[in-house]
């Protein structure tokens, strides 16, 4: 079973934004770091598992990000490809993640990691998996502070009731549906 | 009624059941030709077969039900796309030839279809561009052969005790240089596509040659898949080949924000307040993500049913309002 902060990436993946939205309104101060920690790790070992490390994938990488920014054209938002790519060669290179303090780095490690999850084709077995291990690898890397116990996500795939179903402020926020 | 006890039994089963997937494992079906990639028969053979019985006789499945673990969704059925561990190391990637196949069926299907479409046109820009789509298509077919050929490279080595870790590690590398020369071949045709379909959206506003464009994006997207899946197998062949060679290395890990802080005796307090992305950066950034991928897939999953209903219950109130 996911915990908590597993569990919204998974959402992701899936193609489940709404429970995604829902489940990152619950997170406060200390989850936001551990969860910011696990996409970290997540992106970290999803860009090993596809491009060889020690920049020898230049063209492929390139190729990658560019299929990334077309999946998400139609949505209105224009990921920033210097930034994708920067983001890319930092992790295969093992160097700190460049630009850490502007929301946007965040939300492209996070459209990267989807990516490259979509472009597996993993299934939901496999994808919990690749997730349980990026918690175990995510612990190793973090603080004594970020490493708390993680509860699990027991209710992951229930339906929403009427009281937790709220409605989406940021629907407007990238295009129409 | 068994004469074995519980545990006796299910020790028992257990066997059975690694000798049925084993069975399953090398006598998976070449989707491509169809023959049996174990002992050459037209596949599924009764070795297979039987393995598939006593999979489902332990399991309590049915024989066309498959075992969730050996991949395929919808219980459908996809032999030699997850039964080669192999050629993706841990299993955890499928093989591109499925994908590659289809790929090469699409650009087909694209190009009969242009064909049709443009036999009574004079120019000859549509006609040079069919022609050159006959190499296309030969080169897809070529790396459909590519991966076929690295496939049955690679399924040889566990099948046998290999005399030595350098002769697997050599197939493997055989097998990558295949994946290779496969991904060469898929983005050339990639290119093709691409240019092919710019030309024909440029030069034709008709609607057919429209259809005829929209089916070569879809060609197109296929081959991305393609090259992805070619590149996550040689991947995992590499980390494999690391593996067997006793090279293998984990993936780097300053790469985080906390690295080199985990030492610090007062590492908790030093960390939430140094942390250089702040957590309002964190969220802001993940609810951005959310939204652009909310603009993806606005109705999935059941809040996205709740979401919809609501969306059209002020619609059906109205439509019911008597005039």
């Amino acid at each position: 079973m996911l915990s908590r902060y597993a569990a919204p990436l998974r959402d992701l993946a899936t193609g489940r934004p709404r429970d995604y939205q829902h489940r990152i309104d619950r997170f406060d101060e200390p989850d936001w770091r551990r969860y910011g920690l696990l996409v970290e790790t997540a992106f970290r070992l999803a860009a090993h598992r596809r491009f060889r490390p020690g920049g020898q994938d230049r063209a492929p990488v390139i190729r990658f990000v560019a299929s990334v920014r077309e999946r998400y054209d139609r949505t209105g938002y224009d990921l920033d490809p210097r930034l994708a790519e920067s983001l890319l060669w930092a992790t295969l290179a093992g160097e700190p993640t460049p630009d850490p303090l502007r929301s946007k780095t965040h939300t492209a490690q996070t459209l990267l990691l989807i990516g490259l999850l979509d472009d597996e084709g993993l299934s939901r077995a496999e994808l919990d998996r690749f997730l349980s291990d990026a918690e175990d690898h995510a612990i190793g890397d973090a603080p004594a502070d970020a490493t708390g116990n993680a509860p699990a996500e027991a209710a992951a795939d229930a339906p929403p009731t009427a009281d937790t179903a709220t409605d989406d402020t940021t629907d407007g926020t990238a295009g129409g549906h | 009624m068994t004469a074995l006890s519980q545990s006796a039994y299910a020790t028992f089963a257990r066997t059975r059941m690694d000798e049925a997937r084993r069975a399953v494992l090398g006598h998976a079906v070449c989707t491509y030709t169809g023959v049996c990639l174990g002992c050459g028969r037209p596949g599924p053979c009764a070795t297979l077969l039987a393995a598939r019985r006593t999979l489902a006789h332990h399991t309590q499945r049915t024989v066309n039900q498959r075992p969730h673990h050996y991949g395929g969704n919808n219980g459908q059925h996809d032999y030699g796309r997850r039964q080669l561990p192999m050629m993706t190391g841990d299993v955890s990637s499928p093989l591109p030839a499925d994908e590659l196949r289809a790929a090469w069926l699409a650009v087909q299907s694209a190009l009969d279809r242009a064909d049709r479409q443009l036999s009574g046109a004079d120019d000859p820009l549509p006609a040079a561009g069919l022609a050159r789509w006959d190499d296309a298509l030969t080169d897809a077919w070529t790396a459909l052969h590519l991966v076929h050929a690295g496939i049955a490279e690679a399924r040889r080595l566990p099948g046998t005790v290999p005399a030595s870790v350098h002769e697997v590690v050599d197939g493997l590398t055989v097998a990558r240089v295949d994946a290779e020369r496969a991904t060469e071949l898929a983005g050339r045709v990639r290119r093709q596509l691409a240019a092919a379909e710019d030309r024909l959206r440029r030069t034709s506003g008709d609607a057919p040659a429209r259809v005829a464009a929209d089916r070569w994006r879809t060609a197109a997207a296929r081959l991305d898949l393609v090259t992805a899946r070619l590149a996550l197998g040689a991947r995992a062949i590499d980390r494999y080949a690391a593996a067997l060679a006793g090279t293998a290395q984990q993936p780097a890990r300053p790469a985080t924000r906390w690295a080199n802080r985990s030492n610090h005796p007062t590492v908790g307090v030093a960390a939430s307040a140094v942390d250089p992305a702040g957590v309002g950066t964190i969220a802001a950034g993940a609810r951005t993500a959310g939204a652009v991928l909310l603009s993806v897939h606005p109705w999935a999953g059941w809040r996205g049913l709740l979401a919809r209903v609501r969306r059209q219950r002020p619609i059906d109130r109205e439509r019911s309002q008597p005039c």
